[in-house]
């Protein structure tokens, strides 16, 4: 009889953990987009993002443009500054605890609201570096087993899902954000240390320079 | 920084001296180091923005042959064109036999991602092709398990969306040479024109779960 209580107590508990182990892990958008907020999510921005990221979300000084990005991108970096696994400087000095002040539950509607927002290209690269930059991220280096960055990220950098968009994302994030993965800093992603580990410094500045003249593309998927 | 490719050549200068064979084994490892990027982590196949295929399991001859065509642009659907005709044209086609035998030992679960619903539909047009319309039974060709053999492709366990981009492609008449005699037509371009979109999906879906 204890056996049987003990179960039916289990029982009853384990959906409230399974929701909170999937809010650790990784949202599922498409399964679980979000509760109600309390605050429309264009308030919310303008009240607690836009001064650091700008009064239309397109990114100021060292923290990057967010407008256009995508809902799973958005949602998957929550995630890891909540948990701190993304460990570079400036992400645990200033969005860990920002994001742990956002609820879990509104990460997907916040990422949605952010992927429909108008974006303009930073256009602050090299611009005699950019012609090289376009060769690398349509083709990257086959000599030097560097692979091209629009298969993942689209022919005109626009991403998509976990792809972030990186078209006209300012030339200093980008950079900077590529040096880190060459400096050791947070995995994240599995796949870019590895491919940044292959790229010379002048790679880097002409692929970070060509980006960020592109204008925002069209991309596959609905956010 | 450049940390692979200037240390990897002299260990492999330095191996070939002394140890032959493994200075073999260590160049085709820095070229499936490459593949991995786009393939998968082992080579399961993987969607980007763009679409790259399963190759782990697959045939040793198809994928020898799939090499020499895209070295040879006779293999030009879109995708083959955009990534791989470039990553081909620094390839290095005396290592081509060894990477497809390797490749080809290998093994990865299957992308188990299509539309379950379609999977019976596909089964059925799998096993025993769709008389009516004269669509003869994958099954014929490709095994009754989808391993293929020799020139015929394995497909299964292949992306879903991979197996639908390739049976399009035919569709609409990219991969239209045979690259083992490019004056005969293709074998798959008629089969694939007799399919609707509905039994693509199905196909697709049923050999993604196979193992």
């Amino acid at each position: 009889m204890k056996f049987f209580r003990l179960t039916i107590a289990v029982l009853a508990i384990a959906p409230f953990f399974a929701a909170a182990v999937s809010a650790e892990s990784h949202r599922n958008c498409r399964k679980h987009p979000g509760g109600e907020w309390q605050m429309d999510p264009a308030e919310y921005v303008v009240r607690n993002c836009a001064f650091c990221h700008g009064p239309g979300m397109e990114g100021k000084a060292v923290a990057p443009r967010l407008a256009g990005q995508h809902q799973d991108y958005v949602v998957y970096q929550l995630e890891r500054f909540r948990d701190k696994s993304r460990n570079n400087p400036f992400s645990l000095k200033f969005m860990s605890h920002v994001a742990a002040k956002v609820l879990p539950d509104s990460y997907c509607e916040l990422g949605a609201y952010l992927s429909g927002m108008p974006t303009e290209a930073a256009k602050d690269g090299n611009k005699e570096h950019a012609a090289e930059g376009e060769d690398i991220f349509l083709h990257g280096k086959p000599s030097n087993n560097l692979p091209a960055c629009q298969f993942c990220h689209g022919p005109e950098a626009q991403g998509t899902g976990k792809f972030p968009r990186l078209g006209g994302q300012s030339y200093y994030y980008l950079k900077r954000r590529l040096e880190q993965w060459a400096e050791g800093y947070a995995v994240v992603s599995p796949h870019m240390p590895g491919i940044v580990g292959l790229m010379t410094p002048g790679e880097i500045e002409a692929v970070a320079s060509y980006l960020s003249f592109l204008e925002a593309a069209p991309s596959r998927g609905e956010y | 920084m450049r940390a692979g490719g200037f240390r990897l050549a002299v260990q492999a200068a330095v191996l070939a001296i002394f140890m032959p064979a493994a200075a073999q084994a260590s160049d085709i490892d820095e070229k499936l180091g490459y593949c991995r990027n786009c393939h998968g982590r082992h080579y399961e196949g993987f969607i980007g923005y763009y679409i790259a295929p399963r190759l782990a399991g697959q045939t040793q001859v198809y994928l020898e042959n799939q090499l020499k065509a895209i070295g040879k642009h006779t293999r030009d659907d879109p995708n083959a064109k955009r990534f791989m005709w470039p990553v081909l044209t620094h390839g290095a086609p005396a290592l081509w036999p060894r990477i497809s035998k390797r490749l080809s030992e290998m093994d990865a679960p299957p992308a188990a991602d299509g539309p379950k619903r379609l999977v019976e539909t596909g089964r059925k047009i799998f096993e025993g092709g769709v008389p009516d319309e004269n669509i003869p039974a994958c099954a014929a060709c490709h095994g009754e398990d989808g391993h293929g053999s020799d020139q015929v492709p394995r497909v299964a366990g292949q992306l879903y969306s991979y197996t639908v981009e390739a049976l399009n492609d035919w569709v609409q008449g990219h991969r239209a040479k045979d690259p083992v005699t490019p004056a005969d037509p293709n074998t798959m371009q008629p089969i694939a024109k007799s399919l609707n979109k509905e039994q693509i999906k199905a196909v697709a879906a049923f050999l993604s779960y196979q193992k």
